[in-house]
């Protein structure tokens, strides 16, 4: 061991030295408190003896200044006194000693000192290596974390949609969030939302998480209905969940064009649906399992549509919200308290903001128990205005055609919407003006679908009680159909501009008198005709045969 | 202890006990408390001194459904207070256990 041995008296540090020699330590002297400072800084000895009495600096204060500069290493000094025995171990125990040996120096004393000071030494190098390693992997630990943590954030919270249309605030327990939101466009018109909270937080419900992004993205942008989305979800995890994990979700399918919202609760709190002159008029409540619990062939879904009128707010929330505690955990943020927040703020531009203002105050910004997601999502925010315009590039596959028929049978089995739109979308990979395309296509096949073989009446959808019956009907209608078709025909011609996509969708139904609808205007409250409208606004030439069963579009792209 | 649980003599009668929090603290006494039973018993889980249960225990909840034989299990759920009722409403749990 590397020992300093400090001691005003020449004599008294060579015998010391002398007799530490023979047990083979190295050995160096200084003579006062401020020496025994300066050989410190040259080279830390393992062990110190430090006299007490002193000149220039006694060895309380060298003692004092040593351990404080080395604070966090453990440079062990064992005082050196002739002072009665008692009083000077609690006196250099007081001044930051670690041991006490009296003079005259017993030398069989002093070894057993120093190999129990060894034994402290080791221990404490031990302790310092493991916390050096611990450090370590703490760093790389959080590193990883922080990467992960931004992955996840892209993944989950990614949300490629007007800020004007959906706001979100969200607030993790943990590194990581077991909450999700997303928010796609769908190609057949509207935008799906899910906001989602599986079971726990941190790690693994983070985890839990990716599978739904996928299916959910995926099958979103292909065009798929939100009842199909939620089937393939819970398909999904079902399968890939331990048993006890579930995903307790609201499912929403904003349809501007038409007016109207589908929304599914499964396991969420009241999803509330408001209007900014009225206030709250639904509430809706999970009326659903959660997702993964069990297999599709057991769970029984309930969609609800909702009409949409301007001003209309939808606010979604994870049951974080509620179960958030006020700083002394005697008391639930709360329902009553949520809606006493939205009544008091309907004309707030961001409910998001003012719950979250008011959250912050009832918690004191204490940190919560579990994920809190606020979602708002504003229905009646004007549509993205969407243009089409034609160019020479849309039209590298050159000239093409292809027709599609569907019978009752398969009009009942799958939803046909995608299909059109993955044909379309592998033809037409690049089209610049896809968006609008498959808009107009969805919007036909709407029509085709509900006035021609399912002889629905648009002018029921007007009253919000007639709007839900038409959608029981149509429902109910699809499921017991066992006659009807539709037909579509899509062929493109190059042409100067770009390219002439020309789109007949023929159905089995009677046919209207087009001539007093072609008419009509965009203003006219009527769906059909809003759809037909719509249609009209993107298109060169709209027409009918003279049944009325079968509409003919060019399209310029 | 939270969680016990007590069987008829031959064990075709089972009922679990939970008392106070119910969360994930107690994940592993719960687990335990059914464990030796057999599959086809019915279970009666009394939560008539259960405070709160949060949604881990719900997921405990399913861990026994499954033990008992999933959709062929008989589990009775009996003396919720009215906040787990609601927890357990909003779940729809009442489409998978008897809640009484």
């Amino acid at each position: 061991m590397k020992i300093l041995v400090v001691d005003d008296e020449e004599l008294n540090a060579f015998f010391l030295k002398k007799m530490l020699e023979k047990d083979c330590h190295e050995v160096s002297v200084a003579y006062d408190g401020e020496q025994a400072i300066a050989k410190v800084e040259e080279d830390i000895p393992d062990l110190i003896l430090m006299d007490i009495m002193m000149p220039k600096m006694d060895g309380y204060e060298a003692t004092k200044i040593l351990k404080g500069k080395y604070e966090g290493k453990f440079l062990p000094i064992i005082f050196v006194s002739a002072l009665s025995a008692n009083e000077a171990l609690i006196n250099c125990l007081e001044h930051g000693g670690d041991d006490y040996i009296s003079k005259p120096i017993d030398r069989e004393v002093l070894k057993a000192k120093i190999v129990a000071m060894e034994r402290t030494i080791r221990l404490h190098q031990t302790n310092e290596n493991q916390n050096k390693i611990l450090k370590k992997q703490q760093v790389y630990l959080d590193e990883e974390k922080r990467i992960a943590e931004e992955i996840f954030s892209n993944l989950i919270h990614k949300i490629d949609l007007d800020p004007d249309f959906v706001r979100c605030y969200h607030k993790p327990a943990d590194t990581f969030n077991g909450d999700v939101f997303l928010a796609v466009n769908s190609p057949r018109g509207g935008v799906n939302i899910l906001l989602g909270d599986f079971t726990g937080h941190g790690l693994v419900a983070a985890i839990c998480t990716l599978p739904v992004v996928d299916v959910f993205h995926a099958m979103s942008t292909k065009g798929y209905s939100i009842q199909d989305i939620l089937y393939e979800i819970n398909h999904k995890i079902h399968h890939l969940l331990p048993k006890g994990r579930f995903l307790a979700v609201n499912l929403i399918h904003i349809n501007k064009n038409e007016g109207y919202m589908e929304i599914l609760n499964a396991g969420m709190p009241d999803v509330l649906h408001y209007n900014k002159k009225t206030g709250i008029k639904n509430r809706i409540l999970s009326q659903n399992i959660p997702l993964g619990i069990i297999g599709n062939g057991g769970i029984d879904v309930n969609f609800q549509m909702c009409e949409l009128e301007p001003g209309d707010r939808v606010f979604a929330y994870s049951d974080g919200l509620l179960e958030a505690e006020d700083k002394n955990g005697k008391e639930f943020y709360g329902q009553d308290r949520l809606e006493t927040v939205i009544e008091n703020n309907l004309d707030s531009l961001n409910m998001v903001d003012s719950v979250k203002t008011d959250l912050e105050n009832f918690t004191s910004y204490s940190d919560y128990d579990d994920d809190v997601s606020l979602v708002e999502i504003i229905c009646d925010s004007p549509r993205k205005k969407l243009s089409a315009v034609p160019t020479k590039e849309n039209c590298i596959n050159g000239n093409w055609e292809f027709s599609l028929r569907l019978d009752h049978q398969s009009l009942k089995k799958e939803d046909a919407v995608p299909v059109i739109i993955s044909m379309l979308m592998g033809i037409d990979k690049k089209n610049t003006n896809r968006e609008v395309l498959l808009l107009i296509v969805t919007e036909m096949f709407n029509n085709a679908l509900e006035y021609g073989v399912l002889k629905l009446e648009s002018a029921k959808k007007n009253t919000p009680a007639g709007f839900e019956s038409y959608y029981q009907q149509k429902k109910m209608r699809l499921q017991t159909l066992n006659e009807g078709y539709i037909n579509f025909k899509f062929s493109q011609k190059e042409s100067e501009s770009g390219g002439k996509l020309y789109v007949s969708v023929e159905d089995s139904g009677d046919g209207f008198d087009t001539s007093k609808e072609m008419n009509e205007t965009i203003e006219n409250t009527s769906t059909r005709i809003h759809g037909l409208s719509l249609i009209k606004s993107f298109c060169k030439h709209v027409d009918f045969n003279d049944k009325g069963n079968e509409i003919r579009v060019e399209f310029e792209c | 202890m939270p969680v016990s649980s007590t069987n008829t003599d031959d064990g075709s009668k089972v009922s679990i006990i939970v008392k106070g929090r119910f969360d994930f603290n107690d994940h592993t006494e719960f687990r335990e408390s059914y464990q030796g039973y057999k599959s086809n018993a019915s279970y009666t889980l009394d939560m008539n001194d259960a405070e709160y249960m949060d949604s881990s225990a719900l997921g405990m909840l399913l861990l026994l459904r499954e033990h008992a034989g999933g959709d062929n299990a008989k589990i009775d759920v009996v003396g919720c207070k009215p906040e787990i009722k609601k927890i357990l409403a909003i779940a729809n749990f009442q489409k998978l256990f008897d809640i009484k």
